[in-house]
């Protein structure tokens, strides 16, 4: 137990270091190596994640770009749509206000030529009318019953021209 | 003589003595350490190995010296 | 007492006859048994989707690095593996018990042997990384006086370190003959269950702490 052979001694510390050899070849090497590659696999990976980040963001940002113009496109077709638009419906309404006018003085001229036809033919009926009378006044002038007679008649003849007429009555 | 050299042997292992109460001081620090600093449990711990492993080592001197004694003067 | 003995287990006719100790048969097994083992569970390593098996194996064999590793310090990482071997063969030489072999750390021969070896790694330690004078001055480090004490420190640690771990080993062993002797069974299992390995892998810590920490020292 106590007693120290230099033979032992020297087999023991021989059996360690070829026990550190051993296991070194045995169990660090690999492990280590394994461990060691699942790190840079690891990294690898992390890696690639982070530049497929950083793509998708280029990408992203592109794809904002995009949006951004195509929005600015869309506000201006809508904001040109707008002053078609607008152009449009003003000279619609111009011309509705033209031809709305061109209709109103047509009308306007329509009613003064109607107008004027009827004042005319009223003048005229008027005169032949006047004539008539002057006729019948100047043949028939016997006496104040007669006059009188033949003013109701002339009065009844102009209320109801038609009548007049309709009775024969006629210039 | 046997007796004599059975009560050397007792004497040299007295040591543990010392160690004991060595160890017991250092663990009821250590404790009342961690108590007060729960977050330093890891450094605590292995200061509190290193000291007791080498308050210990009295004890394991005085074994070996008694063992000496009985295996050398028999 | 005879289980105290440590026999000759064999002799080599040559030289007149070399008397090979038990412990180094006994350490002959456990390298044997170390390497077979490590080869078997280190033979079927994946980089991708590893087993339940190697992950344990994995994180043993890193916490055991890291660990090794904190103790000695940055500047000690070359000697990490050296460590790691002595903590792996205590400790297993310290549990052996249960397996009916004797320890071979109860054997003086060897804790010898690993204190010697130990010491020479921790000057050399020292040597190399500060040059040999300035390793001659560091026995004078705090203050001149304190030469003489630090050339006693070369025996003192190696000394230190080959009693605790002898005197540890060889106190179970003895106790554990002597309860064996008194009750054959049962009772013996909870104290082996602490002398042989909780005692057996403690000791095994501290001597690969206390030397690390000795080159720790030596390479700061």
């Amino acid at each position: 137990m106590l007693n120290l052979s230099p033979v032992n001694l020297l087999l023991t510390v021989l059996n360690l270091l070829v026990l550190l050899f051993l296991m070194k070849i045995f169990l660090y090497k690999p492990m280590l190596n394994v461990i060691e590659k699942r790190r840079q696999l690891i990294e690898q990976q992390f890696s690639k994640a982070d530049t497929a980040q950083k793509e998708a963001e280029q990408l992203k940002t592109e794809y904002e770009g995009c949006l951004a113009d195509a929005k600015k496109l869309q506000q201006e077709k809508i904001l040109e749509a707008q002053a078609q638009a607008r152009n449009e419906y003003d000279k619609i309404l111009s011309e509705a206000d033209a031809k709305a006018q061109k209709i109103v003085a047509e009308a306007k001229k329509a009613g003064q030529e109607e107008y004027e036809k009827t004042l005319r033919q009223a003048q005229a009926q008027i005169a032949g009318l006047a004539v008539a009378a002057a006729a019948r006044i100047v043949t028939e002038a016997q006496g104040e019953a007669s006059d009188k007679a033949a003013y109701d008649a002339f009065l009844k003849k102009v209320s109801t021209p038609e009548e007049g007429n309709k009775n024969g009555y006629h210039v | 003589m046997s007796t004599l050299i059975a009560i050397g042997a007792g004497i040299a292992v007295l040591t543990g003595v010392g160690a004991g109460i060595g160890i017991g001081i250092a663990t009821s620090k250590a404790v009342e350490a961690i108590a007060r600093q729960p977050e330093a449990e890891g450094k605590i711990v292995k200061s509190l190995m290193l000291g007791c492993a080498l308050a210990e080592a009295t004890a394991i001197y005085g074994f070996v010296i008694a063992l000496l004694v009985i295996i050398l003067l028999k | 007492m005879e289980e105290l003995n440590c026999e000759t287990a064999f002799t080599i006719p040559v030289f007149g006859s070399i008397g090979i100790a038990e412990s180094v048969a006994v350490t002959w097994v456990i390298m044997l048994a170390l390497t077979l083992i490590s080869i078997l569970v280190s033979k079927n390593l994946k980089v991708e989707n590893p087993g339940k098996g190697q992950l344990l194996l994995e994180t043993g064999v890193s916490g055991l690095h890291n660990m090794v590793q904190d103790m000695v310090g940055e500047k000690g990482g070359r000697y990490v593996p050296y460590l790691m071997t002595v903590l792996l063969y205590i400790g297993v030489a310290n549990i052996i018990g249960l397996f009916g072999f004797k320890p071979p750390t109860k054997d003086l021969t060897v804790t010898v042997a690993l204190a010697v070896m130990s010491i020479l790694l921790i000057e050399f330690a020292g040597i190399r990384e500060k040059g040999v004078k300035g390793w001659l001055k560091s026995f004078a480090q705090p203050v001149a006086i304190m030469t003489p004490f630090n050339i006693l420190e070369l025996v003192i640690r190696p000394l230190s370190l080959c009693m605790r771990l002898f005197g540890n080993v060889l106190g179970a062993f003895v106790i554990m003959e002597l309860i064996k002797q008194v009750v054959p069974a049962v009772v013996p299992v909870p104290f082996s269950l602490y002398f042989d390995l909780f005692d057996g892998l403690i000791q095994a810590y501290v001597f690969v702490f206390l030397t690390s920490l000795f080159i720790k020292e030596a390479v700061e």
